[in-house]
């Protein structure tokens, strides 16, 4: 059995890691982590015009309920940016529209976002469904209801197409993927 | 206690011998009480088992042991221990043993022989292949490492938790399923129940019975699990890898369905290995190469002891429990105090911003949406499942308590 001394300086050692993990949460990156994960991420503006699409002013992204989701108003459409759900919505192919909550959220986790026309013709879709699979880790595809053409987003970024472009699609895809997680991932590239 | 030879002979019955380089365990299944005894105390037990009386079989242990042994005290001693009953104390069966788990009648009917097909050599090469498959694509592919967000693989996230949860169940199910199969390749029957470790509610298989055959053969039941999942988490990435790179042909929802399913393959074999300290697959496999009869119990012992005093009667336990134990458990405790501090981290880090964001989601939708809307209703739902997620281990935590008290075996 465990003497008096003993089990004073066992006590000692486990409060001192316990406190020592605390300071750890609540100062570390875990703060940050935190504050993303419960209120959404913060960064600033990064233009960087040398990338394709045209950069839109990042907005305040903190988590909202589908009720909230009724009010909100973005500055782009497809957003780019902004107010979104808790949830989020796996890479792939969709059939039915991704709720703009859900594909912030994916732009914020540094995927790309394809969505085009109900109106779009098979072989188009057919061609962006190529893409997306080849970029299947990266790229969320789906329809989107009063659009007119195809629309490329990621965080912050968009380009707007009247008809399908392979090679712009694919260079928006290549040059914005995982540039942004709950912060931007890497040096500015301009 | 039994006193008749008919009474010893019938309470011996109810008992298991097991042998294994020179340590003899006595148990009782249905009680799931099991004792390190010496090889004397064995031949006893096995001497009633055939039939001698209480005078034959300590003549016998008094050979194997080389010395004049008292019989009726080892009698009384198997009696305090709970293997035999009390005399006068039971109708023909004894007493019924406090309710653990549910046996699972059906896997009775699986031959031995049956089993064996999905245990012998080559079926262990195919899991290793499995593993080492997995464990390549992993590297090779980050485009299919699991993440998250794989979760929510259909474009309503509450669709996905729903449609996910069944689907979940059946993979841990069979994952249970394996350990039974490979339990009865080697003879050995289980039983299986809902259980939690620590904050996280697992289904189990126990397999206490495993103490009745040689330690070297009992890896297979504990590996069997993961066995399983392996299989499931290496052909998910296969078959993901294979559509992106357009090999072949998936539904888009089969191919994000395979993602969530990596996922929770990847995080059960992950805890499996990490949640050692938790009773985990891996830590059945560790106590048994680490020659310990009862590692987790003794380790629990030794850090309160660490940490605050024992009652008396723990004090006893800890005393009385298998010397190997006891040394094992003063290193093991380490591990198991920085098991609990890593779950405390990952609730801190995990659980508690998934809360936090989860339940402001919640709180909008239920006070604003009418119960009319299915926004509203999807929000009930998430919240049964977090309820379930998350108060499910506390219910398990405290019915085990209570069926503790109620005198069942640990």
């Amino acid at each position: 059995m465990t003497s008096a001394g003993q089990r004073w300086a066992w006590r000692i050692a486990t409060l001192t890691l316990a406190l020592a993990a605390i300071v750890a949460l609540v100062s570390g990156p875990y703060r940050q982590y935190f504050a993303s994960t419960v209120a959404g991420s913060r960064a600033d503006d990064r233009p960087e015009p040398c990338l394709p699409g045209e950069a839109r002013p990042l907005l305040d992204s903190p988590h909202i309920s589908q009720a909230q989701a009724q009010s909100v108003r973005y500055n782009s459409d497809p957003p780019t940016s902004g107010p979104h759900f808790a949830f989020v919505v796996a890479p792939g192919i969709y059939s039915d529209e991704i709720a703009d909550g859900l594909a912030v959220h994916a732009l914020e986790h540094g995927h790309v976002v394809i969505q085009y026309s109900p109106d779009t013709p098979p072989d188009t879709v057919d061609g962006l469904r190529v893409v997306a699979q080849r970029y299947a880790a990266d790229v969320i595809l789906a329809p989107r209801a009063h659009l007119r053409g195809i629309a490329l987003t990621a965080w912050g970024r968009i380009d707007l197409l009247p008809t399908y472009d392979e090679a712009r699609v694919v260079a928006f895809v290549n040059a914005l993927r995982g540039r942004y997680n709950h912060g931007w991932a890497h040096a500015s590239r301009c | 206690m039994a006193t008749s030879t008919d009474d010893l002979t019938a309470a011996a019955a109810r008992l298991i011998v097991a042998r294994d380089d020179g340590e003899c365990v006595v148990g009782r299944p249905d009680r799931g009480i099991y004792v390190d005894v010496p090889a004397a105390g064995a031949a006893f037990v096995e001497a009633l088992q055939a039939g001698a009386t209480l005078h034959e079989a300590t003549a016998r242990a008094s050979e194997i042991a080389g010395e004049p042994v008292d019989g009726e005290d080892f009698v009384a001693a198997l009696t305090d221990a709970g293997l035999l009953d009390p005399a006068g104390a039971t109708g023909p069966d004894g007493p019924a043993a406090p309710v653990r788990g549910r046996p699972i009648r059906w896997i009775e009917g699986v031959s031995p022989r049956a089993a064996q097909l999905m245990f012998g050599r080559t079926a262990w090469l195919c899991y290793g292949a499995a593993a080492l498959l997995a464990a390549g694509l992993l590297i090779a592919y980050p485009s299919v490492r699991p993440t998250f967000e794989h979760l929510f693989f259909l474009d309503d996230p509450i669709l996905s938790i729903l449609v996910y949860l069944p689907v979940s169940l059946v993979l841990s199910a069979t994952h249970e399923a394996w350990h039974w199969l490979a339990g009865r390749a080697i003879g050995v029957p289980a039983t299986f129940r809902v259980s939690h470790r620590g904050i996280f509610l697992v289904f189990e298989t126990d397999l206490t019975q495993i103490v009745a055959v040689p330690r070297r053969r009992r890896y297979g039941p504990f590996f069997a699990g993961m066995a399983f999942d392996v299989c499931v988490l290496a052909t998910a990435l296969l078959l993901r890898v294979l559509y992106q790179h357009s090999v072949i042909t998936l539904p888009p929802a089969l191919y994000r369905l395979l993602g969530a399913v990596a996922l929770g393959q990847f995080v059960a074999i992950i805890w499996q290995w990490f949640a050692v300290f938790l009773r985990s697959d891996v830590y059945a496999a560790l106590a048994n190469a680490l020659r310990c009869q009862n590692l987790y119990r003794v380790t629990w012992l030794t850090v309160k002891d660490r940490l605050w005093p024992l009652t008396t009667a723990q004090q006893e336990e800890l005393a009385g429990a298998a010397p190997r134990d006891r040394v094992v458990a003063r290193w093991f405790g380490l591990v198991y105090m920085a098991g609990v501090g890593g779950m405390c981290w990952t609730f801190l880090t995990f659980a508690v911003p998934s809360m936090i964001s989860t339940g402001t989601w919640l709180a909008g939708n239920l006070s604003t949406h009418s119960a009319a809307s299915a926004a509203f209703w999807e929000a009930v739902a998430v919240a049964v499942c977090l309820a379930v997620f998350w108060g499910g281990p506390a219910v398990s935590a405290w019915r085990e308590r209570r069926l503790r008290r109620a005198g069942a075996p640990r």
